[in-house]
């Protein structure tokens, strides 16, 4: 199952009546968005509320989504224009079309990056799982280290990492489960979740 | 009179050792900088009236360095690193090389001690210059002796990072050039960045050049006439030929020059002892018994030969 | 491993199996999700070096606006179900074309002729399936040799991969 293929799945169950299935939605793309439309508006906070809105619209537009494309493809395209409405709303200038969209939102979004625009708590968050991920990293042994890089920041497939590797597509599977394990083990009393918070 | 003499010697001398120092300083800013510095630029390499241009970024993170070169003429050749593990693609053959770089996470990638690199070449901060819109210093770094070349390093006032460097024959002539356009220190970029763009088919294949490191002893083969201050930084075997028996690669560095000596059953392939060069990278080809020696560098030809001749098998 | 089969789903490398356990197993139990979460979080972690934007968590808060919206059903349609855009582009041929799971290694030799290009196949004996031509190597079939040598290239002051161009350049692969 490829990505776009989970994706497409996690649509699916939406469209089924489950809701859970897009709070996975927005929890895998919910950075990655916010990344964008950090590009776009530099308040923070105005940046958090035009996400809410787009993860909004995107799941009242939801049974029309046809997968055709990508869901982030479609979950970018939305983000632009809820934010170059709110610039308007605001009195704004909104970005040129050229200047956001010229990029393809699935091959990458990247160009200048928003420096220190969080907000002081999230900053500090931010900062947080950062420098422990950073930590986790340097602990890990060799093996682990290289295989979640390759997948994670290479973005190869097991298959090729395995070719790189030298290794059986099962050793792959298992290191990069193991690195994920000993960063998660890390990062889980940060983000331990309040009561309140849980969905 | 005589008094003065010495005092302006001593003043000589000692501004020598000054310049010689502040030269050393500098290399040592730019092999930090070469280390833990992020950046992106694109530079123009220039060798026998070649030229051409790359775009490159690297990026050094907690899970080590990361690296992305991109042709920018031609159909786009990318060259990918992730600290040791090398890819090339290459369109034109629909080829990806894998290879194993030994570049990375060495300490002191330029030169571990600055004395050791004093002994063969002299040092000296020659000036200032601006490039790609930089300010830079100019360290000049001419060889002792005729087994390589002299550089010419424009290295960043700001930040240690090199903009340019000049490699020269002991007349000037220049053999090669990478110089800098564009500069931007920093990660301001993301990984996404770091990753081939090339869309390979299945008709593309997927060469894996690494070589198996082997010790010294289980090698029969001794380097004898290695020129001053040059000293093995990796030996492995590795396949050249399919149809041939793996070759041993030894390699070498002063520091500063790089020379591989490569050692493999001659099979009925024909040798050449010819010397010759491709920009930079000198070949020089002899045989050794039933064995074929491959030396290769970016020294002067005169060098190989030496490094080629004393390639001796072990007594036993 | 129920945690080892989400890390694989989450790569995209879930076989349709284990993908439907795992689907299961997010709908019913709230700390696969959060695992689930902590796998997306790490990945977005190692691949944004400024690390902006990480401490972000508007998930809770969605899902609290949209308690109030109607639950969307979509009659359903027969979805496109494209094949994975670029992750299994460069399987070798024969892996692809066999149907073979696991890659076959190829050992290539820079200089092979085509039709000694099977080497040693590691995992799996797959039969080639294309006939790939011959790979036009220059510099007199040097390119080997250049590779090598680059690979090795410790001391350089430009160091890593730019010095590559002497091998990769326009003129060593006959690009003009």
């Amino acid at each position: 199952m490829s990505d776009r293929e989970i994706d497409q799945q996690l649509v699916e169950r939406v469209q089924r009546g489950d809701k859970q299935a897009f709070g996975l939605l927005v929890s895998k793309y919910q950075r990655k968005l916010v990344r964008l439309l950090s590009r776009m508006i530099r308040d923070p906070a105005e940046v958090e509320d035009v996400a809410q809105e787009a993860f909004i619209k995107a799941y009242r537009a939801l049974p029309n989504f046809r997968g055709e494309s990508a869901f982030y493809t479609w979950l970018y395209r939305i983000g632009v224009n809820t934010a170059k409405n709110y610039l308007v709303s605001q009195g704004r200038r909104a970005p040129t079309s050229t200047e956001v969209e010229a990029e393809d939102a699935e091959q990458y979004e990247s160009g200048e990056l928003l420096r220190d625009n969080d907000t002081p708590e999230r900053l500090m968050q931010t900062r947080q799982i950062g420098e422990t991920v950073n930590a986790a990293m340097q602990a890990l042994p060799e093996e682990l280290r290289t295989a979640i890089v390759l997948r994670e920041i290479e973005g190869l497939s097991y298959d090729e990492i395995a070719s790189m590797m030298d290794c059986p597509i099962g050793t792959v599977r298992s290191r990069i489960f193991r690195a994920r394990e000993a960063i998660a083990e890390r990062l889980r009393p940060m983000l331990d979740v309040a009561p309140d918070k849980r969905w | 009179m005589k008094r003065l003499c010495w005092v302006i010697a001593g003043w000589l001398l000692i501004s020598a050792l000054a310049q010689a120092e502040d030269a050393f300083s500098w290399l040592q800013k730019m092999n930090q900088a070469s280390r833990s510095l992020s950046f992106s630029g694109i530079f123009v390499y220039q060798s026998q009236g070649r030229t051409e241009s790359s775009r490159i970024a690297r990026l050094i993170d907690g899970a080590g360095e990361h690296e992305r070169l991109e042709t920018l003429e031609g159909t786009p050749r990318e060259v990918i690193r992730f600290n040791e593990d090398v890819r090339c693609y290459l369109p034109a053959e629909k080829l990806i090389v894998l290879d194993r770089a030994i570049l990375a996470r060495q300490p002191g990638r330029l030169v571990s001690k600055a004395a050791a690199l004093g002994e063969i070449y002299d040092a000296k901060l020659t000036g200032s210059g601006r490039i790609a819109g930089r300010d830079a210093r100019i360290v000049n770094l001419t060889p002792r002796d005729e087994w390589r070349y002299g550089h010419e390093l424009w290295i960043d006032a700001a930040t240690g990072l090199l903009l340019k460097a000049r490699l020269l024959t002991g007349d000037a002539g220049l053999v090669e050039q990478f110089s800098f356009m564009e500069m931007a220190p920093g990660a301001d970029f993301d990984h996404e960045q770091l990753r081939a763009r090339s869309s390979p088919t299945d008709a593309w294949r997927v060469i894996n050049a690494a070589g198996e490191s082997v010790s010294p002893e289980e090698i029969p083969w001794v380097f004898r006439k290695l020129p001053a201050g040059f000293k093995q930084v990796s030996l492995v075997r590795r396949k050249l030929h399919a149809d041939g028996a793996a070759a041993i690669h030894a390699a070498f560095s002063d520091g500063l020059a790089n020379v591989s000596v490569f050692i493999e059953p001659t099979s009925g392939r024909s040798s050449q002892n010819m010397p010759h060069s491709t920009g930079a990278v000198g070949i020089y080809r002899r045989l050794a018994g039933s064995y074929q020696v491959t030396a290769m560098g970016e020294v002067p030809v005169a060098a190989l030969k030496r490094v080629a001749e004393g390639v001796e098998q072990r007594r036993k | 491993m129920k945690n080892e089969r989400l890390s694989a789903w989450v790569d995209g490398e879930a076989d349709e199996q284990d993908g439907a356990s795992v689907m299961r197993e997010l709908a019913g139990e709230a700390s696969v999700r959060q695992d689930c979460e902590l796998f997306w979080l790490i990945g977005d972690a190692l691949r944004s070096p400024q690390q902006t934007g990480l401490g972000v968590d508007l998930t809770a808060r969605i899902m609290d606006a949209l308690e109030s919206e109607p639950t969307v059903l979509a009659p359903r349609r027969q979805v496109l179900r494209t094949a994975p855009a670029g992750k299994d582009r460069w399987l070798p041929a024969a892996a692809a074309v066999a149907g073979v799971a696991v890659a076959a290694w190829m050992s290539f030799s820079l200089l092979a002729p085509a039709r000694q290009e099977v080497a040693r196949p590691m995992a799996v004996a797959a039969p080639v399936a294309n006939d790939p031509k011959p790979v036009q190597l220059v510099v007199g079939g040097e390119q080997a040799y250049y590779m090598a040598h680059q690979a090795s290239t410790i001391g350089a002051p430009i160091g890593g991969v730019a010095q590559y161009i002497r091998t990769v350049g326009d003129e060593q692969t006959g690009m003009r």
